[in-house]
């Protein structure tokens, strides 16, 4: 260990702790993982000590702690944002002023006194970073490039919601930025909430279902709500908004604007819906292509950087990539607030003179983002054998054929293997597979296995070998980031349902891997190479030996609302609460006919609230 | 009890402070301006990322 440097974020959402070893990531988690409450925003003590743990080390050993945004630098923010609300904005005052007041202002002392009270050794001195510092130093210096643009992109930090860096070697400069309220991923959140989904979470549900609408209200929404300049920058008109002077995101304006009241949540998807997730996408998507050729002309790199929640927009980067603007984009795989951690982190790394060793491979640093905690077999036969539950103990290519055959037999597989994932995604660490050349996987794994919406696309993971077969896909996307169309020779002739709309286009069939082809014929595509996950990479070689089709459905391995699993005991539950067939752990196959009843929790899905 | 005293604070000194500030310079910048070419707040020459503070 060199320079062992702790990134925290915290009390917002997505808590995340990381540890960096002289500017390369060693291990990185959400708390929502170990607390098993998502997007958990309380101090991730858990995650802490899960990286300590995996370094073998205590606070002793850590030079120092990094926070991932500026508390005195955001207070200063509300206090404009209540001082330009007046005179409406008074429940938001009385609601938000007192944490502030008694802690969130102090937010260092209080992170120190959370970590001294881990018991875990002294704690070293804490460096703030700002909330955008934060995203690009997690956007750049893990990135393979020497150098590039780096641009972020999210709801709000402190004050910036939009900023354009340039990063050259082991420096990373920032050259212009956007400001509250004039933020893109407002904007989108705000949409989000107007359709009934949570903020800060249903983003990703807004985008799914985007393609099954028209984007008969993006004219709308550039003529009253965006001022969208040629290159990119622009203004909301906050008269439409709410977030600014109250806890909502929209009110009257934008109801009236858009014909009526928002959609109340978990209630019945309409036309209107479907019409307005696929215009404020394509607004969004009109504004990170602006943004980004002008990122390429200010800093004239070929390469560009993506952090913050909207560089999960996977569309959007699917749209960047397909417009060429940039030879190659590379995307943090945690570009929401849990890689602030990460970023924090590698800034102070950076500040002290880090060298981006990993440069010297052309492989990124995040080692597949697989920074996680990870169980032993012998740890994974411990509580199979404690529990009673019985198994098969197999070699990998064992696994790998047997896991293949079932899948092509149409099982579905719960894949618990390695470090688990950090960042949002599934990535073949802790996943469900299914095969994507059954009609009715979707809506098999939507409704039986997730229990979540019917409308809910699926990933594909392929070998990234084979990509190019599959998608029209001009480079990696190790961390399904990138949204791409599926290849025209995939594509079958749709005969019937060109006067279908809506939900009812799930029902045709549209290429050869149906179950993670889109309504729009996109995909969001995870490209799987045979460095970082060689299990998974592994299991999709003997699926394309067994059945010539080197793609599998990959989706996280949860249920709705709940967040991802991560020990073998949490996977085992998921497994036997849902429809899943077989599940892999470690070395150990279990098959679900095998299994004693089920009757731990029969009220389970009261308990996990709905995304 | 701390609900009334904080209703008094925001309409005492809040709503004036924010009314007087308004006049000056809207704390939100909410004004569009066609006559700009750009909404970038540019940052100065030479003030690089890492510009952290070290709390203790």
């Amino acid at each position: 260990m060199t320079d062992l440097v702790l990134g925290i974020s915290a009390y917002y959402h997505d808590s995340a702790a990381a540890l960096v070893d002289g500017g390369r990531p060693i291990a990185a988690a959400q708390e929502e993982r170990f607390t098993r409450r998502r997007h958990d925003r309380s101090f991730p003590a858990r995650a802490v000590q899960y990286c300590l743990r995996a370094a073998g080390v205590t606070l002793d050993d850590v030079t120092a702690v990094a926070y991932y945004e500026d508390a005195s630098l955001k207070f200063r923010r509300v206090l404009a944002t209540y001082l330009g609300a007046v005179p409406r904005g008074r429940q938001s005052f009385q609601a938000t002023l007192p944490p502030w007041l008694s802690w969130k202002l102090r937010t260092p002392r209080q992170v120190e006194r959370e970590l001294a009270a881990l018991g875990l050794g002294t704690v070293p001195p804490i460096s703030v970073r700002k909330h955008h510092e934060s995203h690009a130093a997690s956007a750049f210096f893990p990135s393979p490039y020497e150098s590039a643009a780096v641009l972020c992109i999210d709801g709000v930090g402190e004050w910036a919601t939009t900023t354009l860096w340039h990063g050259r070697g082991d420096r990373l400069d920032q050259l212009a930025e956007l400001r509250f309220p004039h933020s893109l991923g407002l904007l989108y959140s705000a949409f989000t909430y107007f359709c009934g989904f949570k903020v800060d979470s249903g983003e990703y549900k807004l985008m799914g279902l985007a393609p099954y609408g028209r984007p008969r209200f993006a004219d709308r929404i550039r003529e009253k709500l965006i001022d969208l300049k040629p290159d990119g920058t622009f203004k909301l008109d906050m008269r439409y908004f709410e977030y600014h002077r109250g806890q909502v995101m929209t009110g009257r304006g934008f109801e009236r604007l858009f014909d009526g009241p928002r959609r109340s949540p978990e209630g019945a998807l309409t036309e209107r819906e479907f019409d307005l997730a696929a215009s404020v996408q394509q607004v969004t998507e009109e504004v990170m292509l602006r943004l980004a050729a002008t990122a390429r002309e200010l800093t004239g790199e070929r390469r560009l950087c993506l952090a913050g929640g909207v560089a999960l927009n996977c569309v959007g980067n699917g749209k960047l990539a397909e417009a060429g603007v940039f030879d190659e984009i590379w995307i943090q795989p945690a570009a929401g607030d849990a890689g602030g951690a990460l970023g924090a982190a590698l800034a102070v790394t950076a500040e002290r003179g880090a060298r981006r060793e990993h440069l010297a491979t052309g492989r990124d640093a995040m080692a597949g983002s697989l920074l996680g905690p990870a169980y032993s077999d012998a740890e994974i036969g411990a509580y199979l054998d404690g529990h009673a539950i019985p198994y098969r103990r197999m070699e990998r290519d064992e696994l790998s054929r047997t896991v293949a055959e079932k899948l092509a037999d149409g099982a579905i597989v719960g894949w618990h293997q390695g470090r688990m994932e950090f960042g949002p995604r599934a990535l073949g660490a802790r996943s469900i597979l299914g095969d994507p050349r059954n009609p009715d996987m979707q809506s098999t794994m939507n409704l039986k296995i997730k229990f979540r919406e019917s409308f809910r696309p699926f990933a594909p993971a392929v070998l990234a070998e084979h990509a190019k077969d599959y998608f029209e896909i001009n480079q990696e996307s190790p961390y399904m980031l990138l949204v791409a169309g599926v290849a025209d020779q995939h594509r079958l002739e749709v005969r019937s349902g060109g006067e279908r709309t809506g939900l009812d286009l799930l029902k045709v069939r549209r290429s050869t891997i149906p179950a993670v082809t889109h309504v729009d014929h996109s995909a969001r595509v995870q490209t799987v190479g045979p460095d970082v996950n060689p299990a998974f990479h592994a299991l999709l070689g003997a699926f394309k030996e067994h059945t010539g089709c080197p793609v599998l459905v990959n989706t996280s391995f949860n249920v709705r609302g709940e967040p991802i699993v991560n020990t073998p005991a949490e996977a085992y539950t998921c497994f036997m609460r849902t429809n899943v067939d077989y599940l892999v752990i470690g070395s150990f196959l279990l098959d679900k006919a095998e299994q004693p009843p089920w009757t731990a929790d029969d009220n389970w899905r009261t308990e996990i609230p709905l995304d | 009890m701390r609900n009334f005293l904080l209703a008094v604070v925001y309409l005492l000194v809040v709503v004036p402070a924010g009314f007087v500030a308004r006049l000056v310079r809207d704390p939100l910048d909410r004004a569009v301006r066609p006559e700009q070419d750009s909404y970038w707040h540019y940052t100065p020459v030479g003030r690089a990322a890492v510009t952290g503070s070290v709390t203790r």
